[in-house]
This record gives structure tokens, C-alpha cells and sequence, in this order.
């Protein structure tokens, strides 16, 4: 057909709309998954403006040939769906490369970024309604270039506007992060394409008037709307009761530490009248070594009996990260009720590491199970724990008292463990979570009797 | 002669502390000499400066109203005497000793509560500084030295299994018979430092030869005495069957 345009002007004109929708979709995904990707690895961000642009030739190029070709024209729109969906589909692993999450959420941002720019797309569509573009005049090309290169884009990042000002954006990406989602949602959000089409083409086929278009897309919103909106409220809640879950189990950990404290402290002012009436007793007879002997005795007495569980009370006030706190704090009750000697050093205030707070805590968690597990039973065994913030970075040390010979050259590979069959998963666990990180060393080591298990955490950086 | 340096906040402290170390050094016939005692930490590392070198130093952790505290004074000292000989001395008794013998390989504390117990815990110290400078003449072991970000680790060569790189990052993972850690370098430098006794196999492997137990042609593999498996590339194969003595 003639419309006055060249093949590669056709495709200049695409490769310009294309490049602003890359761009807006990058905007929608990072408002709905809460970060810039590649932050940090410029080799990934370099890879990214590549492929992006890539991608967007590639998009416009085709584009260029479906629309010469006529697939636009296919009757029920099949051909512009299959576009869409050919699109949304590169899109997904354009976004699997850059954010390196799973597949389910890259399509389900993909989903919700194609939606959110095809509704300010449908916004734009208010802009000629009843116009139809003769493209055999110059005077009318000019025209839809105009609405097709400005007036769109413009169109579409005016409505993306208010959904990030107003925070819906990120309630949206709640939904994206949720795992459990269900199923018919991905499904109906799949369909989106087709609906719209059919809904469109029902509209025309009734003999409504066009203009009613735009009113099928907003129906549409406020139903996908209310349906995302009442899962990621769901969501946020379920995840608040979880959180105030931990920190109430915790405060009552630290209560009834304290509680015990008490009862101790309690006791050993009993003791310590009868002590004291006896030191008066010596100090009149005059014995001098007996009576200080037995301060040194009595001291050691109450530095052993109410001492310990201050000292590593003291300590624990130093974490501020609430989870790991918790962690420590239920895994020392553990420790302390099988009789295992646990020490715990926090020199200087523990806050929030270039580490997520998940990660850490499972990670802590399993070295922590270990240590507990390989001490278990045994006599005088004992677990220590050091968290040492320094100004660079952040050094989580645990160790344990060393009973076995341990096999270097298999630690951590799937199943060893020197307690035997069925144990061995969490240092493999562990080593996994760890090699997310560029930013974290970790060490494996015997000194001195110990089995000792290293973290250090670069500040600064992020990962 | 090693420097003796004392930096304690309690004048009457200072006092005891010193007059037990004269003591104790003109008794046993020790090779120190105190050099400074003090409540400044400034002092302590104006005079280390003028005089490097191995010392030892005895160190209260909470010296009131000066610019810094006993961790500072350690890390600024181990600045400039990686080797020395802390001690410290504190009123604490739960003072965070395992932080400290981390970071600043501090030797021992002594808890200076009791009087007859801290002047025990310094004679102590001060034997073991003594057995300790006479074994290390003795033991001509090698050591591989490497920074890990804030602390430096030393690792007997002779027990090196390998050293292995994951991808693009600057992590390299030392392999040794009881260790296991981590550190940011490069292995092309790696490769230059260490020489001759270790072999680079592999783009991501530098294995320590003597380590190596069978090659396993097969499977393109080197298995180490160990038990672990490391893989070589095909170019590597006739330097790794020249070098290794009964390969296959």
C-alpha cells in the first residue's frame, strides 16, 4: 500500500515510539519491583542499554514488516494480539536478565507494566476520537506522527504519573513479589490482550459508538484494580501479623529471662544475709585470709550465677536488627536448657548490613543449628558467638567446640555433615545464599579445638 | 630487647604494674625494658614511632577522658607493629575478648579486680611471650599471608589444597586442609606469587602440586589428596603429566 513512507522510514518512526516504550515500561517494572536494576555492576547496566535498544530495533523492524504485510488487519485483531503478546513475552526475559528474579514474577511485572502503559495508551486514544488518519497526505502524516511520537508518549507517562505519586505503583508490585499468588489472577491478567480486543470489537460490532472504547479500558482498570488492591492489602497484613508474631514470641523470650534473673538475683540476696553474718563473724575473730577468700569466693559465686546471663543480656541489647536479635535470643533459651554453654559478643551497636535481612537471618540461623547440633550431648561443649561491627565491614563469627574430625573437602557439598546421613542440607543451603552476594567473604576454619564459621560483610556496597 | 609499654588510666595501677615488670624482668632475667608508662595513648604511639619494632604492650581497655579507648589504641598500634605482644588489662570481667583476640590478636587479658591474680596473669603473659619468641626461631614454616578486608590471615603453605575463582568477580576461595576462606585478589597475580609449586590447571583453578593425587584424563579432572576434584583444561594436560610424577 502507499502511504507516502519509505520501509526504513516506517522503521524510524517505530524504533522512536519503541525506544519510549522501553522506556516507560522500565519506569512501570521499577515502580513495581522497588528497584533500579544493576545498580552497582555497570557490566550489567551497560548489557542492559544495549539489549534495550536491541530490543527495540528488533520490535521496530518487525513492527514495520507486520504492518506492510497486513497482519494488523487480521480479522478480530489476532494479529495486533499476537503482537502484544509476542511483545510482552520479549519484554519478560529482557526484565529476566536485568532483575535475575524467577520467571513467575518477571511475567507478572510484565503483566502489570503492559497493562499500566496500554491504559495511558487507551488515555491517548481520547486525543483523536472520530479521527481517522488519511497517511496518503502529508498534511495528515504529519499529524499522526505528531499524536504517534509526542502526544502518546506524553499521554502515557502523564497517567503513569499519578499511580507512582499516589503509591499505587508500589502496591501493585506486592502482588508481583507474592508468591502466593493465585493462579486465575495470572490467567485473567494473561488474557488481558484478548479481552480488551474482543470487549473493543463487541462494542463496535453492537453499533455503540466508538467513543465508548475508553470506558471498556476503565471498567477494566477498576476491576483488575480492586482485585490487586485486595491482594496486596491482604498481603501487607499477613505479613505485619507475621512480624508482630516474631517480636511478641521474642518479648516473651526476653521476659522470662528476665524473670529468671530476678528469681536469681532474689536468691542470691537470701544467701547473701547468711554470707554476710558470717563474713562479721570472721572479721571479729580476725581472720583476715579466710575472710578474703571468701569475698573472692562470694563474687565469683554471684559473677557465675546472675553474672552470665546479664553479661549476654548486655550484649544482645546491642543488636539492633530485630530477627537476628530473636534469633539469638531463642537460640541461646535452646542452648541453655540443654546445657550447652553459649557466649555471645556484640562489642558495638549491630544494625542493618548490605545483606537482606531474610538472608542473613537463614543464613545465621543454619550456622547457629550447626554449632548447636554438633555440641549436642557432648561434655563441656560450647557455642560462641561474635558479631563485630566494624568501620568497613561486618564480621559474624560462630564457633563451636570440635569433636570430630571435619572433611574439608567435603564440607558443604550436598549431605556431608559429620553427624551422618540426613544432615548436611543447611551448609549447602547456606553456601547458596551466599554466592547471591559479591560483597560477602565467608570462611570455614579449625582453631585451636573450635570448628569456626566466618561472615564478613562489606559495608557500603550494594549488592 | 623488647619494649615494655604501659598505658593504664589508675595512677596507683601504673605504679604496681610497672614495679611488678622491673621486678619480674631483673628476676627471670628478661630480654625487655620498660619503655613507657603511661595514661595517654598519644604517648604510647609517639614513642613506638620513634622506635619500631616488636614490643609489648599492657593496655587498660577504659582509659577515662583520653581520645580513645583500648580497641583504638590496639588497632593504631597493630598499624605499626603487626607482631607485638597486647595485653590488656581491664576491671571489666566481661570484657569482649574474643572481638578483641580477632581483631587485634590480642594476646590475653588480665582483670585487674584482684590484685594478686593480675600480677599472676603478668608474669604468665610474660612467659608465654618467652616460649612463644623461642618456638617461632625453631619452626621454618612458609606462610601464605592475605588480607581479609579488615583482618590479615596467615595459612602455612605446605597445607594449601588449592585456590579457586567463581565467574566474574575478584572473590578467590583458598582451599586448605583444615581451612576454608574467602578473599578478594587476583588469581593471574596468584599465579605470579606463588611460583613454581603451584599450578595453574584451569581459567578458575591454581592447585598446588604435591597436593595432586591422581589425574583423572577421563573426566578432564585432577583429584587431590583430599579427596576433591578439580578440572583442567585440555592445553594444561601435558604440563599437568610432566609435573606430576605418577599421574593417571
Amino acid at each position: 500500500m502507499n502511504i507516502g513512507m519509505s520501509f526504513w522510514e516506517i522503521v524510524g518512526v517505530n524504533m522512536w515510539s519503541m525506544c519510549i516504550t522501553t522506556l516507560l515500561l522500565l519506569w512501570c517494572s521499577r515502580m513495581l519491583l522497588g528497584r533500579i536494576p544493576g545498580t552497582g555492576n555497570r557490566g550489567r547496566m551497560a548489557g542492559g542499554i544495549l539489549l534495550g535498544l536491541a530490543m527495540s530495533f528488533i520490535w521496530a523492524f518487525l513492527g514495520a514488516v507486520c504492518y506492510l504485510k497486513g497482519v494488523w488487519r487480521w480479522p478480530l485483531g489476532t494479529g495486533l494480539i499476537l503482537w502484544e503478546y509476542f511483545q510482552m513475552f520479549i519484554w519478560m526475559l529482557f526484565l529476566k536478565f536485568l532483575y535475575r528474579l524467577s520467571w513467575r514474577r518477571c511475567w507478572a511485572s510484565t503483566l502489570l507494566a503492559v497493562f499500566l502503559t496500554s491504559l495511558g495508551n487507551t488515555m491517548s486514544n481520547f486525543l483523536v476520537i472520530n479521527r481517522v488518519f488519511d497517511l496518503r497526505v502529508t498534511e495528515e502524516l504529519r499529524h499522526y506522527l505528531f499524536w504517534l511520537m509526542v502526544l502518546m508518549p506524553l499521554c502515557i507517562f502523564l497517567f503513569l504519573v499519578p499511580v507512582w505519586r499516589t503509591g499505587l505503583g508500589k502496591l501493585y508490585g506486592k502482588w508481583v513479589i507474592w508468591d502466593g499468588a493465585q493462579g486465575w489472577l495470572y490467567f485473567f491478567l494473561s488474557l488481558y490482550p484478548i479481552f480488551f480486543r474482543l470487549l473493543c470489537w463487541m462494542v463496535q460490532k453492537s453499533q455503540t459508538d466508538p467513543n465508548d472504547n475508553p470506558m471498556v479500558s476503565l471498567l477494566l482498570l477498576l476491576l483488575i484494580h480492586l482485585a490487586l488492591i485486595s491482594r496486596g492489602r491482604e498481603e501487607e497484613q499477613r505479613k505485619q501479623i507475621a512480624q508482630q508474631e516474631i517480636s511478641l514470641r521474642q518479648q516473651t523470650v526476653y521476659i522470662e529471662q528476665m524473670e529468671q534473673m530476678q528469681t536469681e538475683i532474689r536468691r542470691f540476696r537470701h544467701d547473701f544475709k547468711n554470707l554476710m553474718a558470717g563474713m562479721y563473724f570472721q572479721a571479729q575473730e580476725g581472720e583476715l585470709e579466710t575472710l578474703k577468700s571468701f569475698i573472692q569466693d562470694m563474687t565469683a559465686d554471684f559473677d557465675r550465677q546472675a553474672g552470665d546471663r546479664i553479661r549476654i543480656m548486655n550484649q544482645l541489647a546491642n543488636v539492633q536488627v530485630a530477627e537476628i536479635k530473636g534469633l539469638l535470643l531463642q537460640h541461646m533459651t535452646d542452648m541453655q536448657k540443654d546445657g550447652i554453654r553459649f557466649e555471645l559478643e556484640v562489642m558495638r551497636p549491630f544494625s542493618d548490613v548490605a545483606m537482606r535481612r531474610t538472608d542473613l537471618t537463614r543464613c545465621l540461623g543454619i550456622l547457629l543449628d550447626n554449632a548447636a547440633e554438633a555440641v549436642q550431648g557432648k561434655k563441656d561443649g560450647m557455642v560462641f558467638v561474635m558479631i563485630s561491627s566494624q568501620k568497613d565491614c561486618v564480621t559474624i563469627r560462630v564457633k563451636n567446640t570440635l569433636y570430630e574430625i571435619v572433611d574439608f573437602g567435603r564440607l558443604g557439598s550436598l549431605g556431608y555433615s559429620t553427624k551422618g546421613h540426613g544432615h548436611g542440607i543447611g551448609l549447602s543451603n547456606y553456601r547458596k545464599i551466599l554466592e547471591k552476594y559479591d560483597a560477602i567473604l565467608s570462611a570455614t576454619s579449625v582453631e585451636a579445638g573450635f570448628f569456626v564459621q566466618e561472615l564478613k560483610i562489606l559495608q557500603g556496597c550494594g549488592t | 630487647m623488647l619494649p615494655v609499654y604501659i598505658c593504664e588510666d589508675d595512677k596507683s595501677i601504673r605504679q604496681m604494674e610497672r614495679d611488678y615488670l622491673e621486678k619480674q624482668i631483673l628476676i627471670e632475667g628478661y630480654d625487655m625494658e620498660i619503655v613507657r608508662c603511661t595514661s595517654h595513648p598519644e604517648e604510647i604511639l609517639e614513642a613506638l614511632s620513634g622506635n619500631p619494632g616488636r614490643g609489648i604492650y599492657f593496655l587498660d581497655v577504659e582509659l577515662k577522658g583520653e581520645s580513645m579507648d583500648g580497641f583504638l589504641l590496639g588497632q593504631e598500634i597493630r598499624k605499626r607493629d603487626a607482631r607485638g605482644f597486647l595485653i590488656y588489662v581491664t576491671a571489666f570481667r566481661d570484657l569482649a575478648f574474643e572481638t578483641f583476640h580477632y581483631h587485634l590478636e590480642a594476646l590475653d587479658y588480665i582483670c585487674k579486680q584482684d590484685t594478686e591474680a593480675m600480677l599472676a596473669g603478668i608474669s604468665r603473659c610474660l612467659q608465654i611471650i618467652t616460649e612463644r619468641m623461642r618456638g617461632e626461631k625453631d619452626t621454618g614454616r612458609e606462610y601464605f599471608t592475605v588480607k581479609v578486608l579488615d583482618v590479615i590471615r596467615h595459612i602455612p603453605l605446605e597445607d594449601i589444597l588449592y585456590f579457586s575463582t567463581a565467574g566474574r568477580t575478584h572473590r578467590i576461595e583458598l582451599h586448605a586442609r583444615q581451612d576454608r576462606l574467602d578473599f578478594i585478589g587476583s588469581i593471574q597475580e596468584l599465579e605470579q606469587e606463588l611460583g613454581e609449586r603451584f599450578l595453574r590447571i584451569h581459567r578458575a583453578y591454581l592447585v598446588q602440586v604435591c597436593h595432586i593425587d591422581q589425574v583423572d584424563l577421563g573426566r578432564r579432572e585432577v583429584v587431590l589428596k583430599n579427596g576433591e576434584r578439580c578440572a583442567f583444561s585440555r592445553n594444561k594436560r601435558g604440563e599437568l603429566l610432566a609435573r606430576v610424577p605418577f599421574g593417571q
